[in-house]
């Protein structure tokens, strides 16, 4: 009697530690999301008048629009498992300053040169990486460097602006003056801007080549294993050189904007999105192994991290330890990603 | 004497999500005691093992270890209670050396603070000599050694916690005849210590050798356990398969064609020298030879992915190299690794992503790819390989290690590829699914496909091979051909005797 007791109890808590783990399968698929409701949630109880008023989400999305660019490319280097581009912040910073320098020679080409910029180091950095397999951190980091050196060369150590660039020339000023307006032009009575637009597509065309391409299916295996995409007759070498080109055109797409912005091209432009995008893009459920993930998760990171500053500025946390909370956030998730990793390679 | 129970596991089961892969197991080994786990692939051995090693916390049941009701809920608590395990899938880092790596966890040191190197060699040496491999440098990366070397570095490693229950899962599936024997000797050695040993493998030859228990499993069930002197090889297999299994080898009727593919004056100096020989459509060429007489490696010379220093491959009217893997493919040759988890498989993608891996530049339009659009391909070869349990999108981590095998061969079977070199292609899995890979190598070579067979497992090279030529020391040393295949003559030839050496 007791016997069938025993094995009744025992079957009862087997099979609620099934259910543990279905929720944790769950929580790992939306996990990003539940952070997203529950920031949301946290925003609406501290500030419950406008949280959710037009100005609040405005303001919110318009923050992200920059980082949401990066992360679109970032996600790429994240998931063929080269972990993170360091020369994300030069990539940034020059082609916006190459674009203001074009202002003269009309905005088709101040666009195009800034974007052909970025697409260049991306070529540089995937060639390095990917055909000569040099250390994706310790180039990109050297890159960044030799970036930055290039810049204070060529701009004499000064920043530069779209007005000044232009001098006296009409023509030219009319052009600065649509770049300055790039950031600044808006939809829809004002509620949606053009930055929102481009990142949102940007993230479609993403989710796009990650799931219905030879080269996304292709960077998925790559990213997993580099061996066995190897052995199994992939073109790593293109695939990776890709990957890194991809990147930095979305890092000079962001470039371009953040200059327009700010209307001015200057070093620091663009300066930590090494890490605030990578954390975005960790937090939207990609792992620094590689292989995992999508866009849509990438997607929810972004906003996650966005949303959290907001709260924070809600809250009225002064910027600096805005800097400390997100850097804490930074290392929890790398030490989740840690730990996940060394089960995976064990079990 | 009955000699101690020294493990005892009552009742245990361990359910992950959607299969309950162990299933009120009772489970009992004794001191010195070779104790052989038997059962198909997926029958639950791995499983029942990583429950001991505590690699779960939610298994449920009782374990008693010399007595005394444990929980092993953790890698570190069943180390302290002297489990010692060797896994399935090698676990030895690959880049660290073998002194790191024997002593990982517990590196001596000096002053309470230092690492102490000579320590640590002197003790690195000791376990090195316990399992006969005195003669290696310990300071040697892991990397540089043979597989057989690195399996038997694992075994010293886990020697070197003192345990008292050594659990070894597969540990032949990457070993050469010669070298299962100084595995065994090895194995004698720690029983007259009276460790109490579980042996986990799908030879069934080797375990009326060593073992002195058989424990059959099936379905995640124990189904018997009786003495090795007990039992029959018909009786085992029936019990593991659950219903008798005649005909090992289907009858081979080879159509032989004319020559594909030329192998010419191959040489990578060190490796391999001025190899040569013609693959013919239709036939099973086995390339033969003692573990480290460079089969590996010329194959990977073939496909580009070592260098090789001489020598072309005609095939199709065509003579060169190949520079990569992607070139060797373009031109109809596919590889099939020895290595399953570490080259051949994406672990932790689906059973889909893996089949279609190879195929994707062929299925892709315009660049436009989506593998949703490809099931019929993955159903296809499921059933084709009976991989269990059939469900694409699973990940190929949770197969069984015999199913992930089946993976493997699928994904290369899937592609057009007219020659196909398949370097160990049934390591670790039960008869039946051996049968069932053979089987599928067998209908290729029929439909006028080439097979170069790189095996060490030489009933498979009698079974399958219409010619097996001889390598030794990385020199062709002779051919032998159709009837006159048998384990003896091979076994003969690979040691430089007997009449088909020229
Ligand atoms: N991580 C996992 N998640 C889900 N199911 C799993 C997982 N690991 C194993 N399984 C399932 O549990 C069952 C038992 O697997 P196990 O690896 O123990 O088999 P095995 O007897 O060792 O087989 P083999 O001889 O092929 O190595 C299989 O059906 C397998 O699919
Ligand atoms: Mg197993």
């Amino acid at each position: 009697m007791t016997k069938v007791n025993e094995n009744t109890t025992a079957a009862k808590s087997d099979s609620r530690k099934t259910e543990i783990n279905k929720a944790l399968v769950f929580f790992d698929k939306a996990g990003v999301w539940i952070l997203v409701v529950c920031l949301m949630a946290i925003g609406f109880i501290i500030n419950p008048s406008d949280y959710f008023s037009v100005g609040n989400i405005r303001s919110i999305l318009q923050a992200i629009s920059l980082t949401g660019m990066c992360c679109a490319g970032l996600a790429y280097i994240v998931y063929s498992s080269n972990m993170n581009d360091m020369s994300l912040p030069m990539t940034i910073a020059i082609s916006g300053m190459v674009s203001i320098q074009l202002v003269p020679f009309g905005i088709v080409v101040c666009i195009f040169g800034g974007l052909l910029t970025g697409t260049l180091v991306g070529i540089i950095n995937g060639f390095m990486i990917g055909k000569l397999r040099a250390n994706p951190i310790i180039w990109t980091l050297a890159f960044n460097m030799v970036l930055s050196g290039i810049a204070r060369v060529a701009w004499g150590g000064s920043q530069i602006y779209p007005d000044v660039v232009a001098g006296g020339n009409e023509a030219a000023l009319a052009t600065a003056e649509t770049f300055n307006q790039l950031a600044r032009t808006y939809f829809f009575g004002g509620s949606v801007s053009l930055m929102m637009v481009v990142m949102v597509v940007m993230f479609i065309i993403s989710y796009f080549i990650m799931t219905h391409t030879k080269f996304g299916n292709q960077l998925k295996i790559v990213g997993t294993n580099y061996e066995t995409a190897r052995l199994s007759g992939l073109n790593v070498v293109r695939i990776i050189t890709l990957s890194y080109i991809i990147c930095s055109f979305c890092a000079s797409v962001c470039g371009l904007f953040y200059a327009s912005m700010r209307k001015i091209g200057s070093y620091d432009n663009g300066m930590g999105y090494d890490f605030s995008c990578l954390t975005a893009v960790l937090l939207g459920g990609m792992t620094l192994l590689g292989g995992k993930g999508s866009m849509v998760g990438v997607f929810g990171g972004v906003l996650a991290v966005g949303m959290l500053n907001n709260v924070m500025t809600l809250i009225g946390i002064s910027t600096f330890n805005q800097y400390l909370v997100t850097g804490i956030v930074f290392l929890l998730i790398v030490w989740l990603n840690t730990k996940s990793a060394r089960k995976l390679g064990r079990a | 004497m009955e000699k101690k129970i020294a493990l005892q596991m009552k009742n245990v089961s361990k359910r992950f999500p959607g299969t309950l892969a162990v299933d009120g197991v009772d489970f009992e080994v004794r001191e010195g005691e070779v104790h052989a786990l038997m059962g198909e692939n997926g029958a639950g051995k791995s499983t029942l093992m990583k429950i001991l090693a505590g690699l779960f916390n939610d298994y449920t049941g009782e374990i008693y270890i010399d007595g005394n009701l444990c929980r092993l809920h953790t890698p570190m608590l069943a180390k302290e209670h002297g489990v010692g395990m060797i896994y399935q899938e090698l676990s030895v880092a690959r880049r660290i050396s073998i002194v790191e790596n024997l002593l990982v966890g517990r590196l001596p040191k000096k002053n309470g603070l230092f690492y102490d190197k000579k320590e640590a060699i002197r003790q690195a040496k000791e376990l090195l000599e316990r399992v006969g491999l005195g003669y290696l440098d310990p300071n040697k990366p892991i990397s540089e050694i043979s597989q057989c070397e690195a399996q038997l570095v694992e075994i010293a490693k886990v020697l070197g916690t003192n345990p008292k229950i050594i659990v070894m899962d597969e540990p032949t599936s990457a070993l050469s005849s010669e070298e299962v024997q100084r595995l065994f000797k090895i194995i004698r050695n720690l029983k007259e210590q009276n460790l109490a040993i579980v042996y986990i493998s799908h030879h069934l030859a080797e375990i009326f050798e060593i073992a002195d228990t058989i424990t059959v499993m099936r379905d995640g069930k124990k189904i018997k356990t009786y003495p090795v002197s007990e039992t029959t090889n018909e009786q085992l297999i029936h019990d593991m398969v659950g219903k008798s299994v005649k005909e090992f080898y289907a009858d081979r009727e080879s159509h032989i064609g004319e020559t594909m593919m030329e192998v010419k004056d191959f040489t990578r100096w060190g490796f391999f020298h001025h190899v040569s020989f013609e693959l013919h459509r239709g036939e099973v060429l086995a390339i033969c030879g003692l573990a480290g007489a460079g089969r590996t490696e010329i194959a990977r010379s073939i496909i580009g992915v070592d260098p090789l220093d001489a020598g072309t491959i005609v095939k199709d009217g065509r003579e060169g190299t190949y520079k990569d893997m992607t070139m060797a493919i373009k031109n109809g040759i596919g590889y099939l690794t020895e290595d399953r988890k570490v080259m051949g498989l994406a672990l932790t993608q689906s059973v889909a992503d893996n089949i279609l891996v190879s195929i994707i530049d062929k299925l892709s339009r315009g660049g436009l790819y989506n593998p949703k659009n490809h099931g019929k391909i993955v159903e296809e070869k499921i059933e084709e390989l009976e991989i269990y349990p059939p469900q694409p999108n699973r990940l190929v981590n949770a197969l069984s290690g015999g199913n992930q095998q089946k993976v493997l061969m699928a994904k290369w079977l899937a592609t057009d590829a007219d020659v196909l070199i398949l370097d160990e292609p049934t390591r670790g899995v039960d008869i039946g699914a051996k049968q069932t890979i053979h089987k599928a190598v067998l209908e290729y070579a029929k439909r006028g496909n080439g097979v170069i067979l790189l095996s060490s497992d030489l009933p498979e090279v009698v079974g399958l091979a219409d010619r097996a030529i001889i390598l030794r020391e990385g020199y062709i040393t002779g051919e032998i051909s159709g009837e006159e295949i048998t384990e003896s003559s091979l076994l003969m030839a690979a040691n430089g005797e007997g009449k088909h050496v020229s």
